[in-house]
């Protein structure tokens, strides 16, 4: 039968289903579901389009409520997150009068599949952006779907705000109705900060509170949960709330400046060294230091490479760019740390037994830990990095680039080997071949480099795209789940970075309507990759690369114990471009080398003139890990190379 | 060079790493026919055992590559690496001077061990150079054979 005939015949029969189920709907009372149209009786037998719904385009047509008083709480906190600024909320139904009041406000506010995806998306948004954003999860489950969210974040020092409404204070302890539980004692250890309000009048302290938090010092997450009695209370005017004042009043935007004599001491240290290096972190994008940074690199003729959740402090294409240069990292004699919060043990670290550190960090509690120092400063880094330039002298270490410069070249070779080596597996894709092929698209083809913002995620395919991309300004790369090592953010990280890049937030202004490409595996997507539909939805171009050997990335170092081993493996060729197709996406399914690239290129033009997601399914094979099939399973090229990011 | 004078200056070197904090648990112990054996743990948490013997200026690494048997695969990827270590299109910092020590590896009881030995009294030089040879070679071992680390280093496979 054709499929024409079964559509006719199908919807021949449509007609007396339709009216014996609207018939037993309006019986049950549920015109609403139903609606005017009645397409969720029809769509599966007329392959309706998948559509959106118009109260999206209502909702953003509809004019924003007046946030004058008589006032909820969770209205008074809403107005405080637009005061401070909060860019973005992400999240899922739950919490409702919080979540609805900081729609209300303006703030773009982001509906998904899974609190904890939502969570992630978070997270990627302030790494793409440094700055504040918040998400949401009802009492209960939804707070706990966060949870791995929130420790990922907290690992990546990013300044979320994560917002959970919980069971009144009436009824605490007593397990009445559903999804009792303690939150903050859940989150201990898992963020900068954490409160349960109690006293519906310090709704707004309390939000100066977390802003303090989120705005200084090293950021984190912040935690705080809304029982009913403050969401819901109602203030007249502002005499009725404990404190309420503007945000000048219970912060600051002074940072910590740095010693003077520790200055002079670093300068010295690093005018006498022969090989020194800057590692940028973190600290740098948060503080918006890279115009700093290339200064002092420029002026003392220092190499810097990069580390931490964020890259593109410095241009990978500069010349004292030693992010392409692995070997060269252990060659360095002084090793200036710069907002490097997430440090790794000395063990850790490529670097070598001789070398000596300066770390400039804004938290003296921090600094000296885990890596001992010869030199310490506390300061805001951008305001260390300036204070540094004026102090140094300008040199020029030839020799020291020339090492740099060789190492590099090494590097590039060895890349273009393994790609040499992962064209030869013919009956599926390499790794190798995805991350060089991607590099030539994105920065050797039509697009200028700088121009795509990429979320780099994945478990093993990780250590082949990383070899292969760059990153030319800042908040272009954004690293995957960092150093908690969560398996599958990937594509919840990718509607965090899309809704970043279409609003032009930060750094990513500039770069508003071009596709982002996100990278994962298909363990990974497995987690998260019902954040397709929220994608769609929202029509976000996202470029979605699912590397797909058909296993979890720690079946190579079980392959010999045949017993458990099924616990590492999945179906073979599992079509996850289908599932896109079928969650409102474009799909494309690439089992040969040479197919890769076309379908790069079809799925790039569909992601950026339909403004919708796009997945590329990636068959590899699990064996590409194993030593017999060469490159194998590959060590990581960060300075923290035993850390996960670093 | 006096024996004595290669064990005060191997000592104030290996000493130097423990007060800088990239030694832990830093002890040093006699050994037998005069060896001297330091013993920390560094890169992780594993104890290293540092063997010298000041009358050679011979210095060994024992207990730091275990499971590598001889003639295999990953036996002789390690010999060929350490051996090349005194290349000189290597840079001076990395390279270990042949004029001033020789370097090499070899099996014994199933672990791989690095030897290097200091030539015209250079037993500073040759202790310093031991022990960046073995940071080298773990890295070596991170970059190309990560299953070796998470075999035998309880390093972490995520």
């Amino acid at each position: 039968m054709s499929k024409t005939t079964k559509k006719s015949s199908g919807a021949a029969a449509d007609t007396s289903r339709r009216a014996f189920m609207k018939k037993a709907m309006l019986g049950a009372g549920a015109t609403a579901a139903l609606g005017t149209s009645g397409v969720g009786l029809t769509a599966q037998e007329t392959d309706a389009k998948i559509t959106i719904p118009p109260e999206f385009e209502a909702a953003k047509k509809a004019t924003l409520p007046t946030m004058d008083f008589p006032l909820r709480g969770a209205q008074v906190f809403a107005r405080a997150c637009h005061e401070e600024g909060v860019k973005a909320l992400f999240c899922c139904p739950g919490n409702y009068e919080v979540v609805h009041a900081i729609a209300d406000t303006g703030i773009p506010t982001y509906g998904g599949r899974h609190e904890g995806s939502m969570c992630h998306a978070a997270d990627a948004f302030c790494r793409a952006t440094g700055e504040v954003a918040a998400t949401s999860g009802t009492e209960g489950p939804g707070f706990t779907n966060m949870i791995n969210a929130i420790a990922t974040a907290n690992a990546a020092r990013s300044p979320i705000l994560v917002l959970a409404s919980n069971k009144s204070v009436f009824a605490e302890d007593s397990e009445q109705g559903i999804q009792d539980s303690y939150q903050q004692p859940t989150t201990e250890g898992l963020r900068k900060y954490g409160k349960r309000m109690i006293t519906p009048s310090r709704v707004w302290e309390y939000a100066g509170y977390a802003f303090r938090q989120l705005k200084s010092g090293v950021p984190g997450p912040v935690h705080l949960d809304f029982p009913s009695e403050v969401a819901r209370a109602r203030f007249d005017d502002a005499s009725e709330l404990e404190y309420f004042f503007e945000n000048t009043k219970y912060r600051t935007e002074t940072k910590p400046h740095p010693d003077p004599a520790a200055i002079d001491a670093a300068a010295q240290m690093l005018r006498s060294a022969e090989r020194p290096m800057i590692v940028s972190s973190n600290g740098v994008f948060y503080s918006r230091a890279w115009d700093a940074l290339r200064e002092l690199a420029e002026k003392a003729h220092i190499p810097v490479v990069e580390s931490g959740a964020t890259k593109g402090q410095f241009p990978a294409d500069h010349e004292l760019s030693a992010d392409a240069a692995p070997r060269a990292l252990m060659s360095a004699d002084v090793v200036l740390l710069v907002g490097q919060y997430c440090m790794p043990t000395l063990g850790e670290f490529a670097f070598g037994p001789d070398t000596r550190y300066i770390r400039i960090d804004p938290s003296a509690e921090d600094i000296g830990r885990n890596l001992p120092i010869d030199i310490g400063i506390v300061s805001d880094e951008k305001a260390a990095l300036e204070a540094l330039t004026a102090a140094v002298t300008r040199q020029r270490r030839a020799q020291w680039v020339a090492e740099i410069a060789a190492a590099r070249q090494a590097f590039e070779t060895e890349n273009e080997e393994y790609y040499q080596i992962g064209l030869g597996y013919t009956d599926a894709v390499h790794p190798a071949v995805i991350g060089k092929e991607l590099a030539d698209f994105l920065y050797r083809g039509a697009l200028p480099k700088d121009r795509t913002t990429i979320m780099q995620g994945g478990y093993g395919i990780a250590r082949y795209t990383r070899r292969y991309l760059r990153a030319y300004r800042p908040g272009q790369i954004i690293n995957g789940a960092y150093q908690y090592g969560a398996i599958g953010p990937d594509v919840g990280y990718a509607l965090g970075v899309a809704a970043a890049v279409r609003d032009g937030v930060g750094p990513q202004a500039g770069y508003q309507g071009h596709p982002v490409i996100a990278i994962t595996g298909d363990a990974g997507f497995g987690f998260t990759g019902m954040e397709v539909e929220t994608l769609s939805k929202y029509r976000m171009p996202v470029v979605i690369i699912v590397y797909n050997n058909n296993a979890w990335g720690t079946w190579s170092g079980q392959v010999n114990n045949q017993i458990g081993l099924p616990v590492h493996l999945f179906q073979e060729n599992v079509r996850y471009d289908k599932m896109a197709e079928a969650l409102g996406g474009y799909g494309e399914y690439v089992t040969t080398p040479g197919e890769f690239t076309p379908a790069l290129e079809r799925a790039y033009r569909v992601a950026r003139d339909e403004s919708r997601p796009a997945v590329i399914n990636v068959q590899a094979r699990k064996e590409f890990w194993l030593r017999e099939q060469p490159p194998g399973f590959l060590g990581k090229i960060e300075p923290g190379v035993m850390s996960y990011y670093h | 060079m006096a024996a004595g004078d290669g064990v005060s200056a191997v000592r104030r070197c290996l000493k130097a790493y423990a007060d800088r904090g990239v030694f832990r648990g830093y002890t040093e112990r006699p050994g037998r026919l005069g060896r001297i054996v330091f013993r920390f743990s560094w890169l992780a948490r594993h104890p290293y055992d540092l063997q010298y013997e000041p009358r050679t200026g011979t210095f060994i690494f024992l207990n730091a590559l275990p499971n590598v048997p001889a003639r295999t695969p990953l036996a002789r990827a390690l010999k060929t690496f350490v051996e090349g270590r005194s290349a000189e299109s290597l840079p001076e910092h990395r390279r270990v001077d042949p004029a001033r020590a020789s370097v090499s590896a070899f099996v014994r009881r199933g672990e791989m061990r690095l030897r290097v030995v200091a030539r015209r009294g250079h037993h500073a030089y040759a202790a310093n150079r031991v022990v960046n040879l073995m940071h080298e070679v773990y890295l070596h071992l991170h970059s190309y054979y990560p299953e070796y680390l998470w075999e035998n280093y309880d390093a972490s496979q995520d």
